[in-house]
């Protein structure tokens, strides 16, 4: 890379950098090292600490009884451990007076072994068990998230980001495994070490274990100061990390642009600016973070030296025997880890509360209302549709529709025509009550439909819409979805319908092919293809049609119009149309500008009007 | 501080420093069976979570469809599926790593009981003072933390090495198109001249039908040709040839008489521009876009492509002008909009091959009619390749050529192929017959 273009990175990504950092300003203050993780993943501090933890406590209640199991075990391991080490003592004693036989040696030794064999298994049992219990909790939030998030209304998706819903899952769930994982039994053996050694400190040599407690706020002034050091480097590290990202996300899905303008060599050099830059911030933070252990450690041989030091001077002048100064030793060692662990804890518990809250606001979010009780699921339905003065926006200060009336007989075809946000998506969102309607009224058959079960008034629309949406599975799967009990030969039928039975036979493995990551195999026109099959096998009496062929060209368009035309022969259809030609034959035309109706009637009708539709029609405007 | 340690221990007691000898093999032996177990255990765990991964990501960017079907429930289900698979495989993973606490604990513990024990015997029969055995056991113990700090990086590694290894598989990856084996990699284009020679082409190498099927045709520099035919017929694969974005199975593409593989990549994609059908634009401003089509372009040169591209007359209606933040993949200009600021960038790197895949779709005809008087104005030397829809698009073009199922069907101007292309006709009337032309 040479200076020129680094300058121009350097400036570029320096902006933004800037700005990165005074946003999350507030954010990770309580985070040390293992704050933040992934980009996507803010890391706030927790809001209802209490709450929270109350929320996650519920999905471990079925196991009460197994934690009961591990609380025990890690007291029984904690304090075998301090006790093996304390029969050292008295083998010591025997060894230095002369006292010892190898008998007692044995004895001595021999308990030893039963305590730490004691310990050693109370550990594996209850991190065994533990991994259970904290698996399932994963697996029973997750369900749950899945569930609440499947049934929150279409605003939710309109407004969060797929990738924002997606770290929920992941970056989230995560932390609060790591610290169902590890954390309360950190704390608990932590608690119980910490508590035990001081007490076996004290008990051996009460003026060794007030040198010792006297180092110890200066071990955790200095752990601190390098905290707090590299949570400012971590930061950093989080911004560098997310404009990492960004740009191969875009790179990536920008591919081919960047093959055919031979950028290759340009995006590896801004790829090259960002690592390098991500590189730098992350060695600092890991360098900080990294040099906690050293410091901690040399503050430990200075404390450990000192207890030897005052310890030989006390055996020397005041009796303190040999075997006491052994284990004192081993406990002024094991003194500062219980330290080290439960400040470790604290930021890993911080972190924690902060995914659980964003996976608790997730599921807080207020679900579509469910159906009143006197919900009505009529058998049947026609499929006569009536919007009555429909007045309606996504938010109050911006109305999308105002007034909009027309009136569909079953098995009529309406065409919604107008340029992009003049409100036809939205006429669709409010039939399927995607959203709810302000004022007016919209009813099916009769009923307003706030008053027809949802699921049930869903089921009886099909729906295809523009941005084609597969799923990973087999066509004959993706097709079936329309509805789950087709049979092989409805399936191979409604291909044939959409004109897809073709180019499906013409496929790897014809209708048993995988599609992968959304059919990403297949081009925009066959996916629409398959959309529409999807639609056409489902029996529902009402059609919405979103720009569903508008990456079919005009000829296969014509050569499908056939089959489509026998699709909407028996259902109620409304057609929304770049293409105009695809919306000639229907029944009524309605043209849509800034959400009001300025124009209505059929093809012919609107071409003498002379207005915006002719307009359209013959190429004087563009649509968009 | 391991290294120093074991000196220590040996030069105190070389006896009782040969119990560390026997615990480092049995330490190394532990490593490498929870490493053999866990190691695999974790490759599935990752996959695992990319399943769960992709599940949640095509339930939320499906939700529409999900909602419309009313098929929440039947996404639950797979949902669970993958959620137990992922718990199960959690916990197999998880079970083989738990062991290694207690079994490094075991083996701290009987060194220490093994210290003891020697040597306090050794003790007893007075070979040793009892200082010796106090200074031994912190050898043993600093030599123990050592090795088990070593002995948890080697393990935690292992589930490292399981990434590394995805990591790797990318980067192993032989791209099937390189520039190796050129004849002529010093040759540029310098006129523009295709012509295609019996291209076959195959999607999956062992599909009966192929995508293209013994394409033949020849294109003269600077002519205008119109590609048009049914959805899926391989108008785009066919024309991404050019530029080496796929490669023939069989057969040969040559550009002013040479096999493009025996150009160097960056020389044939210099001088053929491509609009692709789905168009990309960077986050960035609109000057930094189309700067991608020549770095060194002055604003001047841009204001002239953009004005070409019937762009420059909306982008100056902006605020901001050429300093508009297109925000990420485009998202602050309309679909026009953004297919015209394609087209300019294209022209900015003044090729002599122009492709233009479906690019006008959202631009009205008589703005699109505007852009290709530009091109014959501006760029009559410049081959144009035109894959479009709307017949209107290529009427006027030198030479149409009719793709249908993978075979040229037709090929000559528009009067020619209405007189003897079936396929044409047919695709004609269907835009024409209702319709009134302006």
């Amino acid at each position: 890379m040479d200076a020129k273009t680094f300058e121009r990175l350097d400036l570029k990504y320096k902006k933004k950098n800037e700005e990165y950092m005074k946003a999350h300003a507030n954010d990770m203050m309580r985070h040390g090292p293992g704050g933040g993780r992934g980009p996507a993943g803010k890391v706030g501090k927790p809001k209802n600490t209490k709450e929270s933890i109350g929320r996650l406590f519920s999905y471990i209640k079925k196991d009460t009884w197994k934690i009961v199991i591990v609380l025990l075990l890690v007291v029984v391991s904690s304090l075998t451990n301090l006790a093996g080490t304390y029969v050292l003592r008295p083998v010591m004693n025997s060894l230095t007076d002369g006292t010892g036989t190898v008998a007692i040696l044995a004895k001595g030794l021999g308990v030893m072994a039963l305590l730490y064999a004691t310990g050693i298994i109370a550990q594996y049992a209850y991190q065994r068990i533990m991994i259970g219990v904290s698996q399932g909790a994963l697996e029973r939030i997750r369900n749950d998230l899945f569930k609440k998030v499947g049934r929150l209304p279409l605003k939710y998706y309109d407004t969060n980001d797929t990738g924002d819903i997606m770290s929920r899952f992941t970056n989230d769930v995560d932390t609060v495994g790591n610290m169902l994982n590890n954390t309360v039994v950190s704390i608990i053996s932590g608690v119980i070490s910490l508590v035990g050694t001081l007490f076996l400190m004290f008990y051996t040599n009460w003026i060794l274990a007030l040198v010792t407690i006297v180092m110890a706020p200066v071990m955790v002034k200095a752990a601190g100061a390098v905290a707090k050091k590299s949570r400012k480097y971590y930061k950093q590290q989080q911004a560098a990390l997310g404009s990492l990202n960004g740009y191969v996300e875009e790179t990536i899905s920008g591919q081919k642009v960047v093959k055919v303008f031979n950028h290759e060599r340009a995006a590896g050099d801004e790829f090259d600016y960002l690592n390098a830059d991500l590189r730098n911030k992350q060695l600092k933070a890991q360098f900080f973070g990294g040099i906690m252990g050293p410091v901690m450690g040399n503050l430990g041989q200075m404390s450990y030296t000192i207890v030897s030091v005052v310890g030989g001077l006390l055996c020397v002048l005041r009796g303190f025997d040999i075997g006491g100064l052994t284990i004192f030793a081993g406990y002024s060692r094991q003194f500062s880890r219980p330290i080290n662990e439960l400040s470790m804890q604290v930021t890993e518990i911080f972190s924690a509360l902060a995914g659980a809250e964003r996976v608790f606001d997730a599921m807080d979010t207020p679900p579509e209302l469910p159906d009143s009780d006197e919900a009505l699921a009529p058998e049947n339905l026609r499929g006569e549709i009536i919007l009555d003065n429909v007045t309606f926006g996504y938010v109050p200060e911006k109305t999308i529709l105002k007034n909009v009336s027309f009136y569909a007989k079953p098995g009529q075809k309406i065409a919604l025509v107008g340029s992009t946000g003049a409100g036809k998506t939205t006429i669709t969102n409010l039939i399927t009550r995607f959203y709810d309607i302000d004022e007016g009224s919209i009813s099916i058959d009769g009923i307003d439909i706030r008053h027809l079960k949802r699921d049930y008034l869903r089921q009886n629309i099909a729906m295809v819409l523009q941005d084609t949406h597969l799923f990973s599975g087999t066509v004959r799967e993706n097709i079936r979805y329309g509805r789950l009990d087709a049979t092989d030969e409805e399936v191979v039928e409604a291909a044939k319908l959409a004109s897809a039975h073709s180019f499906i036979m013409r496929l790897e493995n014809g209708y048993d092919t995988m599609l992968e990551g959304d059919g990403a195999n297949l081009s925009q026109g066959q996916r629409q293809l398959l959309n529409i099959a999807r639609a056409a096998i489902s029996k529902a009496p009402i059609l919405i049609l979103d720009e569903a062929t508008s990456s079919v060209d005009t000829r296969t368009e014509r050569h499908i119009e056939h089959g489509m035309d026998r699709l909407m022969k028996t259902r109620t259809t409304i057609v929304i149309a770049h293409r105009l030609s695809t919306v000639r034959n229907a029944n009524a035309i309605i043209v849509l500008e800034n959400g009001e109706i300025i124009e209505r009637g059929d093809h012919d009708d609107l071409l003498q009007q002379k207005g915006r539709y002719y307009e359209l029609y013959t190429g004087k405007k563009e649509l968009d | 501080m391991l290294i120093g340690a074991v000196i220590m221990a040996f030069v105190k007691n070389a006896q009782l420093a040969m119990v560390i000898l026997f615990i480092i093999p049995f330490l190394i032996v532990i490593i490498v069976i929870v490493i053999k177990i866990a190691f695999p255990r974790f490759q599935i765990l990752q996959e695992k979570i990319d399943k769960l991964n992709a599940t949640v990501r095509e339930a939320v960017t499906n939700i529409r469809v999900i909602k419309s079907f009313v098929r929440g429930d039947h996404e639950q289900e797979k949902f669970e599926n993958a959620n137990s698979d992922l718990k199960e495989s959690s916990l197999r993973a998880f079970r083989v790593m738990i062991t290694t606490m207690p079994l490094m604990g075991l083996a701290m513990n009987v060194t220490t009981l093994a210290v003891v024990w020697f040597g306090g015997k050794q003790i007893l029969v007075g070979d040793m003072p009892i200082g010796d055995l106090t200074a031994f056991t912190t050898y043993v113990v600093q030599i123990l933390i050592a090795l088990m700090m070593s002995s948890f990086i080697v393990l935690q590694s292992s589930r490292a090495i399981a990434s590394a290894r995805r990591i790797n598989e990318i980067i192993d990856c032989k791209p099937d198109i390189t520039d190796d084996d050129a004849k002529c990699p010093e040759a540029t284009v310098e006129r523009g001249e295709i012509e295609f020679k019996d291209v076959t082409f195959r999607y999956y190498k062992n599909s009966e039908d192929p995508v293209l099927d013994k394409i033949s045709f020849k294109i003269n520099a600077g002519e205008t040709v119109g590609i048009i035919g049914s959805t899926g017929s391989g108008k785009t694969t066919l024309v991404s040839m050019i530029p080496r974005l796929y490669d023939p199975d069989e057969g040969s593409v040559y550009v002013d008489g040479i096999d493009v593989k025996d150009y160097s990549l960056y020389n044939l994609r210099e001088s053929v521009s491509m609009v692709l059908q789905k168009n990309v634009l960077f986050s960035g401003s609109i000057m930094e876009n189309l700067k991608w089509g020549d770095e060194e372009a002055t604003e001047e040169e841009i204001r002239k492509v953009a004005g070409m591209a019937q762009a420059d007359g909306f982008v100056s209606s902006f605020p901001e002008g050429y300093e508009m933040d297109l925000g990420q993949g485009g998202v602050n200009v309309s679909g026009g909009q953004k297919q015209r600021l394609c087209i300019a960038r294209a022209l900015l790197k003044k090729p002599k091959i122009l492709i233009l895949d479906d690019s006008t779709s959202a631009v009205d005809t008589a703005t699109e009619a505007l852009i290709r008087k530009n091109f014959k104005e501006f760029c009559p030397e410049t081959t144009k390749i035109i894959i479009a829809q709307r017949i209107t698009s290529v009427i006027e073009a030198d030479k149409i050529i009719v793709i249908d199922d993978g075979k040229i069907v037709g090929i000559g101007n528009h009067a020619e192929l209405m007189k003897n292309c079936e396929a044409y006709e047919e695709i004609y009337l269907s835009q024409m017959d209702k319709e009134v032309v302006s």
